[in-house]
């Protein structure tokens, strides 16, 4: 009988971490992982947002403006800013196309060519 | 003629003897200045049997028609020779005040052969010129060179390109130092120099340039250097081009361990953020430059408190991630020993890196490194590795000293694999497998493996390619850059101001304000496209052909392994696809030769064409 509630403890632990690890998983999923470089430093080295749905480009834009303030607008929207989603970068000319969802990692960069 | 002193300066150092030649306004108009002149120096006068390193070799410097001019950051030149690293054209464009000081000096160029009998020095100054004694300057670093021959002539103005010890031990990957922090970086020329028994070119100029419509030059460059502070140059401002280590890393493209992976797992630590919190002490600019890029670092304790070097993104990542490097400390130092003793910081990050693959596989035993323990991130070996090749010190310094390829040749047991290279010169920092177009423009690259050709690396970093692989389409991107930054390079104007111009109209307006010379956008690019013809008929020379334009074996057969990148590898199916695609844009045919009707149509000699 012992052996037996061992072993019931063992699954039921292993049950419990099994559905801990989805809560967490859940909730990560839920999250836009958010990195900042170069001058866009100035506002945050990076963050994490919660998404309940999937943005366009500029509705991301606006969500991140609620929380860095309305500079961080112009800045994000200058034609030389590099905008990263997961490990793409996207053709500014087709950002309208672009789609963040919850689990996504992105950055704002400048990038730099040699001289 | 407008924008030229009209004349130069041949420098025959066997015969001790200097005279002047007139620069014709039809060369003048064919390659404008800097690296066309210098392609067009090198074709007419570098002989088929010229060894690299012999008397026969020739080396010149060109200033472009902007030097001296309001124009923003003109104030470069060229210098170029047959490349003792790659046996094809050698050339770099180095900022800083010699250019302009040259023009200011009424010489538009200097072209030299020949060897001095013992180490000299040229003296260049208003209308006159001389060859001086540098038996005291030989064996001092290029600081010690350009301070001693200030106190030495009276002058704390003069500029002076030098090379250091690397220079005169005919290195293959010497360079040439002016202005403390500036250097004519790439192909070895400093060996050059060294095998002329030529420590330094100093020149000190007090004259003006004349241009052709002087107000409208200035009512436009006024606007030019406005919008040279606004945001197409922020990014060079505030960290510099080191702001490039964090984005790279993020998008898998940061060269490391030796270009095995594309991310840095300690990139935070060597970042232009860190860098600018911690040491960087000065931010300096160049002549007539809004921007200020350079960014100079201090190390403020340990070992080697007290260095003192100029930090730019290359130097950076090849003595930094890709020798797995963290400690800004380390890096700083080598390229301190790199500007100092005269060698290429680009070259010798990619060369160490090599040493310690080739170390932590069991291709080089402590004896071969002379009991130097050269694993990835041993930040001391690195310093210490670097000041050996400078000096070609023991046996280590002696097998790195001519570059990683030369060294994987002697070494031999499938080194040559991972010494990683095109045309025998070093790759820059950016990965070859998440980079393809990049890829295409280094391996084509006239002077070996080069981001400074083409800027072919902008479309796939701007995510308009997919940048993981390769289609015949790239081939015209990489021509087009090429004619491109081939008149950036002539003129010669700084490339971080590439952005300030709208259009190659306004390019090309530079060049009729400043030349006369009545040249649209149209005839500006077909300029660009006899330059870069020239330069690769001079390779021809030499053997060139589609066997040169290929990346090293790792991009081909090794798939990278980090979390951007993972898995990246360069098809050989697409890459031979892209570059038939190049030499159809570049109109040659499939080997890499420009045909005669080609170099008829842009007036070149057509004997090597086919």
């Amino acid at each position: 009988m012992g052996e037996v509630s061992i072993a019931n403890e063992i699954v039921l632990n292993l049950v419990m971490q099994a559905m801990r690890w989805k809560v967490v998983s859940e909730e990560s999923s839920r999250k836009v992982k958010v990195e900042f470089f170069g001058p866009f430093r100035t506002f945050s080295k990076g963050m994490e947002i919660e998404l309940e749905r999937q943005l366009n480009f500029d509705e991301f834009v606006s969500l991140l403006v609620n929380i860095l303030g309305e500079e961080f607008r112009e800045r994000a929207e200058k034609e030389n800013t590099t905008f990263i989603l997961n490990r793409k970068i996207v053709d500014r000319d087709n950002e309208s196309e672009v789609v963040i969802s919850p689990g996504d990692s992105v950055a704002f960069a400048l990038l730099i060519g040699g001289g | 003629m407008k924008g030229y002193a009209g004349k130069y300066l041949r420098v025959d150092l066997t015969e001790g003897k200097i005279t002047s030649e007139r620069l014709e306004e039809e060369v003048a108009r064919k390659f404008l200045g800097g690296y066309g002149l210098v392609a067009w120096t090198l074709y007419n006068e570098v002989q088929e049997d010229a060894d690299p390193l012999s008397p026969e070799n020739v080396v010149c410097l060109w200033s472009g028609p902007v030097a001296g001019t309001p124009v923003p950051v003109s104030s470069k030149y060229a210098m170029g020779a047959r490349s003792p690293l790659t046996g094809f054209i050698g050339f770099g464009i180095a900022s800083g005040g010699v250019g302009s000081e040259l023009k200011a000096a009424g010489w538009d160029g200097i072209v030299i052969t020949g060897k001095a009998s013992e180490p000299s020095y040229i003296y260049v100054q208003n209308g006159k010129a001389e060859i001086r004694n540098a038996n005291h300057l030989w064996g001092k670093t290029t600081w010690e060179t350009e301070d001693l021959i200030r106190e030495e002539l009276c002058d704390d103005e003069i500029r002076v390109s030098s090379i250091g010890p690397s220079g005169e031990k005919m290195n293959r990957l010497a360079n040439i130092t002016n202005d403390r922090n500036r250097q004519i970086g790439r192909c070895g020329i400093g060996a050059v120099m060294g095998s002329k028994n030529l420590k330094a070119i100093a020149i000190r100029g007090t004259g003006s340039v004349e241009v052709a419509d002087l107000d409208s030059l200035l009512e436009f460059c006024l606007e030019l250097h406005q919008r040279c502070r606004g945001p197409a140059t922020e990014k060079y401002r505030i960290l510099g081009t080191p702001a490039n280590v964090l984005v790279h890393n993020r998008i898998g493209c940061l060269p490391t361990m030796n270009f095995q992976k594309g991310t840095f797992d300690q990139a935070e630590a060597v970042s232009g953020e860190t860098m600018l919190k911690t040491m960087v002490k000065k931010i300096v600019a160049c002549p007539a430059c809004e921007i200020a890029c350079d960014h100079i670092n201090v190390v403020k304790e340990g070992p080697w408190k007290g260095t003192v070097a100029s930090m730019d993104y290359e130097s950076l990542e090849m003595l930094g991630p890709n020798c797995g490097v963290s400690d800004l400390n380390a890096i700083t130092k080598a390229v301190e020993l790199c500007d100092t003793l005269g060698v290429d910081t680009i070259s010798a990050g990619a060369t160490v890196s090599w040493a310690m693959e080739a170390y932590e596989k069991g291709f080089l035993t402590k004896e071969d490194t002379d009991g130097l323990d050269l694993r990835f991130g041993n930040g001391e070996a690195l310093v210490e590795a670097v000041r050996r090749m400078c000096l070609r010190e023991g046996n280590l310094g002696e097998l790195l000293a001519d570059g990683a390829a030369r060294a994987a040749e002697k070494v031999g047991n499938g080194t040559e694999k991972f010494a990683i290279v095109n045309k025998k010169m070093e790759w820059g920092a950016y990965s070859m497998r998440s980079l393809q177009t990049a890829t295409l423009g280094f391996a084509t690259s006239v002077r070996g493996a080069c981001y400074l050709r083409s800027g072919s690396y902008q479309v796939d970093v701007k995510g308009t390619v997919d940048r993981y692989h390769l289609d015949r389409s790239r081939g015209k991107i990489v021509s087009d850059g090429e004619n491109l930054y081939a008149i950036i390079d002539s003129l010669i104007i700084c490339k971080f101001t590439r952005g300030i111009y709208k259009s190659n109209d306004e390019m090309a307006r530079v060049i009729r304000l400043v030349t006369g010379f009545d040249v649209d956008a149209e005839e500006m690019i077909k300029i660009g496209e006899r330059i870069h013809n020239q330069a690769k008929l001079f390779n021809v020379r030499f053997g060139a052909s589609r066997k040169d334009d290929y990346p090293p074996p790792r991009a081909f057969e090794e798939k990278m392994y980090d979390d951007v990148s993972d898995g990246a590898v360069i098809d050989r199916d697409e890459y031979e696809e892209a570059l038939s695609g190049y030499y159809e844009a570049r109109r040659w045919n499939e080997e890499g030769i420009p045909t005669k009707a080609l170099l008829e149509e842009l007036g070149l000699d057509t004997t090597l064409g086919v």
